[in-house]
């Protein structure tokens, strides 16, 4: 993203408006960090400014994964879909991507309020790779991985910062404990945060062993979830 | 959309906040989708959503009902937020009755979830629970900012947006509607919930006007 300096007038409107504070005033004009800003165009799309300074250029690559990934207008070139996940759990009743006996886990990079770098990102995907999880084959990150088997990222990408990046996949529910055990010691090992899901198909009895495992093992679960209610049909 | 899970706040706060995605699978009810995703959102209206949109059109807050309706193609993910359990009933009432034939994904407190689905004669099939912000959480903003910000699951309202608009409320520069208004602004799916928000920020000018009697 660049500003272009003849239209803008200073008048620093766009500034709170940038989720990476990457938007600074100097001399009188608007100018963006290029190492802070991720490539979101949310101070375009909010349409502040009323000269239209703002300009997306043309982005080589490794840079242009900054877009991909954090302009959530543009599409994924890999899965030629906006946004930068799967559908996951939400339409399980028909896919049946995720089984009982199994668990899902969405790992969400940068997520929220503090982006990532793809450094981090591969840090953590080794981890889960490790410990004996499949990273789902249809994820957009999954299909830049250099190999998904042991969770590595093309080198190039790895300084490149982005919103969030989301690792998904899945693995036998008795390797949770040693998944979620992997996950808290990576945690402490990146300079970022990440948002943890955790999927699970409900057994005939109401259910859901993987939430159970988790509580036993002292994991705190929130209050809030989300559940697929079975309307598209064939469960 | 994942993200709707991680909508943070308290338990007594999110009794004020569900979200429903109506959503298609590839190579099983994608193709001649439209009209089935065109009438879930006037359901939505129907039942009083306080928010929806889709990610290639943008919000009803932003671009308006009508825009959102017709920018629905097929396999268009769409969302409607909601502020009470009754409203969600209702919907989910209707949406059994008419059998529309696509995935639908309740969040809400469990609870709250599980509650809507008993009412309605559903059976959970799928769930995704939180297990929370991991890492360096030092790096977060304050949790009332972390209310707004998490609504947006794509997050892309600002921290320094919310913390300026905080400002504006506390110093009487701006109304409680049209500071909701401004928020809701950069997430283009429709997710944020305007009255939590409404009642959020009413929670921010209490709290300032007890730290101003205490200073006194
Ligand atoms: S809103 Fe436009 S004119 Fe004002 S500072 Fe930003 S870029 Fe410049
Ligand atoms: S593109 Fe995004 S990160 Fe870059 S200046 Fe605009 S809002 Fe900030």
């Amino acid at each position: 993203m660049i500003i272009n300096q003849e239209k803008c007038h200073g008048c620093a409107l766009c500034v709170p408006y940038c989720v990476t504070n990457a938007i600074t005033i100097v001399n009188k004009k608007a100018i963006i960090d290029r190492e802070l800003c991720v490539e979101c165009s949310v101070c375009m799309q909010v349409d502040v400014c009323k000269n239209h300074a703002f300009e997306e250029d043309e982005l080589e690559w490794p840079r242009s994964i900054r877009r991909t990934y954090s302009n959530v207008m543009s599409k994924h070139p890999q899965t030629g879909m906006t946004g930068r996940g799967t559908p996951e759990m939400k339409t399980n009743e028909l896919t049946g991507k995720y089984k009982r006996g199994e668990v899902g886990l969405g790992v969400e990079l940068g997520r929220p309020d503090v982006c990532t770098t793809f450094r981090d990102v591969e840090k953590v995907a080794k981890m889960l790779a490790a410990s004996g999880f499949t990273f789902d084959h249809e994820a957009p990150t999954t299909m830049i991985m250099t190999d998904p088997t042991v969770g590595s990222l093309p080198p190039e990408i790895l300084n490149e910062r982005v919103i969030c990046v989301i690792l998904e996949g899945k693995a036998p529910t008795e390797k949770l404990p040693v998944l979620l055990e992997g996950l808290k010691k990576v945690s402490k090992e990146i300079d970022t945060v990440f948002s943890l899901d955790v999927i699970t198909v409900e057994e005939e009895d109401g259910s859901v062993p993987n939430i159970e495992i988790a509580r036993r093992l002292g994991y705190p679960v929130r209050p809030n979830a989300k559940t697929t209610v079975g309307l598209g049909r064939p469960a | 959309m994942t993200h709707t899970i991680h909508r943070y706040g308290k338990p007594e706060d999110l009794e004020y906040d569900y979200s429903i995605i109506f959503i298609s699978a590839r190579n099983f009810n994608r193709q001649g989708s439209q009209p089935k995703i065109r009438r879930f959102l006037e359901l939505a209206q129907k039942h009083h959503a306080v928010n929806f949109g889709n990610m290639e059109a943008g919000s009803v807050l932003v671009i308006g009902p009508e825009k959102v309706i017709e920018a629905v193609k097929d396999g268009t993910t769409v969302q409607a937020v909601f502020s009470n359990q009754e409203d969600v009933v209702n919907i989910l009432s209707d949406l059994v009755k008419e059998d529309l034939g696509l995935s639908v994904v309740v969040q809400g407190l469990e609870h709250r979830v599980r509650e809507c689905c008993m009412r309605t004669n559903l059976k959970p099939h799928t769930w995704n629970h939180s297990l929370g912000i991991w890492g360096k959480t030092e790096l977060l903003p304050e949790p009332e900012v972390l209310e707004v910000t998490t609504m947006c699951g794509h997050g892309l309202v600002a921290v320094s947006l919310v913390k300026k608009i905080f400002e504006d409320v506390r110093n009487g520069k701006t109304t409680l509607k049209k500071a909701a208004q401004k928020l809701a602004k950069p997430c283009i799916c429709g997710m944020i919930n305007p009255v939590r928000l409404e009642r959020l920020l009413e929670r921010v000018m209490e709290k300032s006007l007890v730290v101003e009697e205490e200073k006194k």
